[in-house]
């Protein structure tokens, strides 16, 4: 559980330092805040770039393939999918 | 490149053939301060299963230090060294993708991702899915949309977003969910905003308690609001967007959080989108009873 995303960092990703200093304050859902909210808990662009690499979310389809076109595997393996819930 | 998940693989009572190669090359891995982590981490091995280098640092010089070794180390193998000596069975994979052969083509699948209001250490925010089958999808409008019309989306609904997908995962994965019985409330009433020719805007409106005291302390309440857009014609959605904020508070199993202290968390629900990783299942799915 300890290891997230840290696949991002190879295609150099650098994370910014506004994300230490986060000053949203809303509080209740209202309708005035909704957009607020929905835009607070979205990813942003720079923290979904692990997702632009074209993984093969199955380590066998990975075999296959690799097998195939006779090249190595890079393995990312999590608790829980790296690319959804780890 | 693959991402997994190393849960079942790993368990030494697993047959499945992925599980047995992987079994193969974790098993190798060492680590100066030992494999913490169990299993997981990042290994470069070759089809056959052989390990050629592996590490469980998140430091990217030492990722790439390692791409670099299992690449010297694949170029002095042989290719039978490389390879396995028959292509592995594309449908071996059915035994151990139950769950996701249940993806609803037809249905609606939605991508969540869980933030704090206040962020506590990066990352702070977690993805997972839920899905609901064709006609589940349709229950969450009525039946006959004319501008107006409330609709009480059927309890069940409700509450298998209560107990499966309004958790805390914020930080790490969270293999506590609540059980039935832990359901104080859970309501979700949508209403037809308009409808212009074959499409129907509807706005979402609820809430849900979800209290749990044993073997932990673990609660959320939230408020729910969003918007979605249903073409009738094609019986799908096309647009979706479900906020859920609310008071979160105690730890689930795993759940990494440093203060458990009582505190606003925001919960997002969006349209999934169509690449094999946004059809990975809900982490629950198997609780669904489908």
């Amino acid at each position: 559980m300890t290891l997230l995303r840290t696949l991002t960092l190879i295609v150099g990703i650098i994370l910014p330092t506004a994300v230490a200093a986060d000053d949203f304050q809303e509080k209740e859902l209202t309708d005035a805040n909704y957009a607020k909210w929905r835009d607070h808990v979205l990813p942003k662009n720079w923290e979904l770039s692990y997702r632009k690499i074209p993984w093969q979310p199955s380590f066998w389809d990975a075999v296959i393939e690799a097998q195939a076109k006779d090249k190595p595997i890079l393995l990312w393996s999590m608790n829980g999918h790296p690319l959804c819930n780890t | 490149m693959a991402a997994d998940a190393c849960d079942r693989m790993q368990r030494e009572s697993c047959q499945d053939k992925d599980a047995l190669l992987f079994r193969k090359f974790a098993g190798e891995r060492t680590s100066p301060k030992g494999n913490r982590g169990g299993n997981q981490g990042h290994y470069a091995v070759t089809p056959s299963g052989e390990l050629l280098a592996a590490s469980s640092s998140a430091n990217p010089k030492v990722l790439v230090e390692m791409m670099k070794q299992g690449l010297a180390k694949w170029a002095t193998l042989s290719r039978e060294k490389r390879l396995l000596p028959k292509s592995p069975d594309p449908k071996a994979a059915e035994n151990w993708r139950r769950m996701e052969a249940l993806y609803p083509e037809d249905g609606l699948a939605l991508r969540l991702v869980a933030r704090d209001q206040k962020r506590e250490r990066w990352p702070d925010s977690n993805l997972d899915y839920a899905w609901f089958r064709k006609d589940e999808a349709r229950a969450l409008l009525p039946a006959k949309p004319k501008k107006g019309a409330k609709h009480d989306v059927p309890r069940e609904l409700v509450q298998r977003l209560a107990r499966f997908h309004l958790i805390d995962n914020v930080h790490a994965l969270n293999y506590t969910f609540f059980p039935k019985e832990a359901i104080e409330k859970a309501r979700l009433t949508s209403t037809v905003v308009q409808v212009k020719g074959d499409l129907v805007s509807l706005s979402f409106e609820g809430e849900s308690r979800a209290s749990m005291v044993s073997p932990k302390k673990i609660g959320y309440e939230p408020k729910l609001l969003g918007r979605a857009t249903f073409n009738l014609k094609e019986q799908k959605f096309v647009s979706f967007e479900l906020v859920a904020v609310g008071l979160r508070w105690g730890l689930g199993n795993c759940n990494q959080r440093h203060n458990p202290a009582p505190a606003l968390m925001g919960i997002v629900f969006t349209l999934a989108g169509d690449s094999q990783a946004e059809r990975l299942p809900p982490a629950f799915i198997s609780r669904y009873g489908w």
